[in-house]
């Protein structure tokens, strides 16, 4: 008995751990270059330059292919709230002034994630996001953003 | 049961719809492993507003804008826009954008509508050189005063932004920005010539033209956390075309200026004056700021114009403050505008006989009627059901004082408490 109860609480624990693993990537979004970009990782505040539109370049001077989700999507909510604390509407709303004033486009925008991953892995100056590890030898990972909420 | 006919039309018509599908997903995974170069985006309004003002009064968005005289309109408000961005390299850029609304119907043509043609030269990744068509950087709105998803109201607000309907500037700008710190900050510097419209009444010769040559200025803003602050400095030779009629008379006060009689002398010389039918230099200056964050917006500038001819000298603000719930903004705003130019006293010419006494009477109410002296309280709603399309609601309530509607189309020399109530969507795509 005693040892069916302990079979039983360790497949709790594991249950609960896998649980909570599962939350914390669930919130998780991996930015992603392609593996023969120069760049090895990358600072927030560096992400917030490209994907708001401050900067065009990598800080190896290279030009910079910004990728992005559906405005509705919500690994993009996770994405922008993690990178930049603001929501989805302020978010919006920026990329609204930004692109109408004629000096900056918002990054372009592909329908799914697969979509983000092709474009990568065939453009070494391509920057994207993911709500998952894509384990792929031709991307690689620079940052992990992580949603507060 | 079908006939064989029936059943082959049909399945050949399903095998279609099948294969476009198919072509038309292969298309869009092929092309989305490329850049687009050409991208073409677009805003839009659709607005209507009721007034309840006294009978001489109409509201208009700016003074290009020539008001409906029905109520309610669709005209202050609705407008559409297109916009053509084409990234040559990672250096140059070619933009233009339109922007069709309703204008001034004497000078309504399709070249109105072309906002911006400019070509952008980035030599490196903090400076950007523009020739061409671009935006007048004056106030913390003018790159977007037409777009209004942009924004959480109506429109921005009148007593700053309607005096001033100058949205582009045919020149040149440069444009450094750096870093200290956490701390953005931008310098930009143009020069360039632009032209405008006004109106001050509904007939034929109440617009006026107004053209700014060698129009030259710069402004400096620093963008940390959220808070955006900004401050503008402006100066343009400004040149008034305005009617036969208009110019006939002022030929004719200025004729005056020959007699001996030294009061009917400086009393025609200020008439003139305050017409602003001349070249003249005007200067403007401007501080602003905005604030984005954890869902308080908050947002003002003040402005100053000088000008030594017309009624252009003047001071005026706003300030405003919202607050998102969730997917809905409320908002609240107050602004502010007087002239600089006192109100002008008709002058007693009935000793040179009725049409000259007609005419300083004319003038000196010409005068008035071009003054502003008004305040505003706005309060509304934003809800942006949709991440590209949002509804607005919006209620103004204006204090006019007497001999100040200069913002109005019509002339009240009484004080009036107009009320404007707008609905609009605004939507980008």
């Amino acid at each position: 008995m005693a040892r069916h109860l302990t079979s039983t609480l360790r497949r709790a624990s594991l249950i609960m751990a896998l649980g909570m693993m599962a939350f914390a990537a669930k919130a998780d979004i991996y930015v992603i270059v392609n593996a023969a970009n120069p760049i090895q990782s990358l600072s927030t505040k560096e992400a917030i330059d490209l994907f708001m539109g401050r900067t065009r370049f990598y800080a190896s001077g290279d030009h910079v292919f910004t990728c992005d989700l559906p405005r509705d999507n919500v690994t993009r909510a996770h994405f922008y709230r993690a990178l930049t604390g603001q929501s989805q509407a302020q978010v919006n709303s920026y990329w609204a002034r930004l692109m109408f004033t004629g000096q900056v486009m918002p990054p372009q925008s592909f329908a799914t994630e697969q979509a983000i991953i092709d474009v990568v892995k065939h453009n070494t100056g391509a920057i994207g996001y993911l709500s998952y590890d894509p384990q792929d030898k031709n991307l690689r990972v620079v940052l992990i953003a992580r949603d507060p909420h | 049961m079908d006939s064989p006919h029936h059943f082959v039309s049909r399945a050949l018509s399903g095998a279609c719809l099948v294969l476009s599908l198919l072509i038309g997903t292969s298309q869009s995974v092929a092309q989305t492993t490329q850049k687009d170069s050409l991208r073409l985006n677009g805003f839009g309004t659709v607005g209507m507003s009721v007034t309840d003002a006294p009978g001489s009064l109409q509201f208009r968005r700016d003074m290009s804008n020539l008001p409906d005289e029905r109520s309610p309109t669709l005209k202050n408000d609705s407008r559409l826009g297109l916009q053509l961005h084409y990234d040559a390299n990672p250096y140059l850029e070619l933009v233009s954008q339109l922007v069709f609304k309703h204008g001034t119907p004497a000078v309504d043509k399709p070249a109105d509508a072309l906002a911006w043609l400019f070509a952008a030269y980035r030599p490196s990744s903090d400076i950007t050189i523009r020739v061409g068509r671009t935006n007048t950087d004056i106030f913390l709105l003018s790159d977007y005063r037409d777009v209004g998803f942009a924004y959480p109201w109506v429109r921005p607000n009148v007593e700053v932004y309607s005096a001033l309907p100058l949205y582009s500037l045919d020149g040149i700008d440069v444009s450094k920005t750096w870093e200290q710190g956490d701390a953005r900050w931008k310098l930009k510097g143009f020069v360039g010539q632009t032209q405008t419209y006004g109106t001050i009444g509904r007939g034929p010769d109440d617009v006026f033209n107004f053209k700014l040559d060698k129009a030259w200025g710069a402004l400096i803003s620093r963008e940390q956390d959220g808070l955006l602050l900004r401050a503008t400095l402006g100066r343009a030779k400004t040149t008034t075309t305005a009617s036969d009629v208009t110019n006939a008379a002022l030929s004719f006060l200025h004729s005056l200026q020959s007699l001996p009689y030294p009061d009917v002398v400086a009393e025609a010389s200020q008439l003139e004056n305050a017409l602003g039918i001349k070249s003249y230099m005007a200067t403007f200056g401007e501080v602003g700021f905005s604030y984005d964050r954890d869902d308080w917006l908050l947002s003002g500038e003040y402005t100053v114009a000088e000008a030594k001819s017309g009624t252009r000298a003047s001071r005026s603000a706003y300030v405003s403050a919202g607050r998102r719930l969730g997917d809905f903004t409320l908002f609240a705003m107050t602004g502010w505008q007087a002239s600089k130019l006192g109100i002008i006293q008709a002058p007693n010419w009935q000793a040179l006989g009725p049409d000259v006494q007609m005419l300083g009477q004319t003038s000196a109410n010409s005068i008035n009627g071009s003054r502003v002296k008004q305040r505003s309280l706005s309060l509304g709603m934003r809800w942006e059901f949709h991440p590209q399309i949002a509804l607005k609601v919006q209620v103004d309530r204006f204090w006019v004082e007497s001999f100040g509607s200069g913002l109005w189309v019509g002339s009240e020399q009484q004080q009036a408490h107009p009320f404007v109530a707008t609905t609009a969507l605004d939507f980008v795509f």
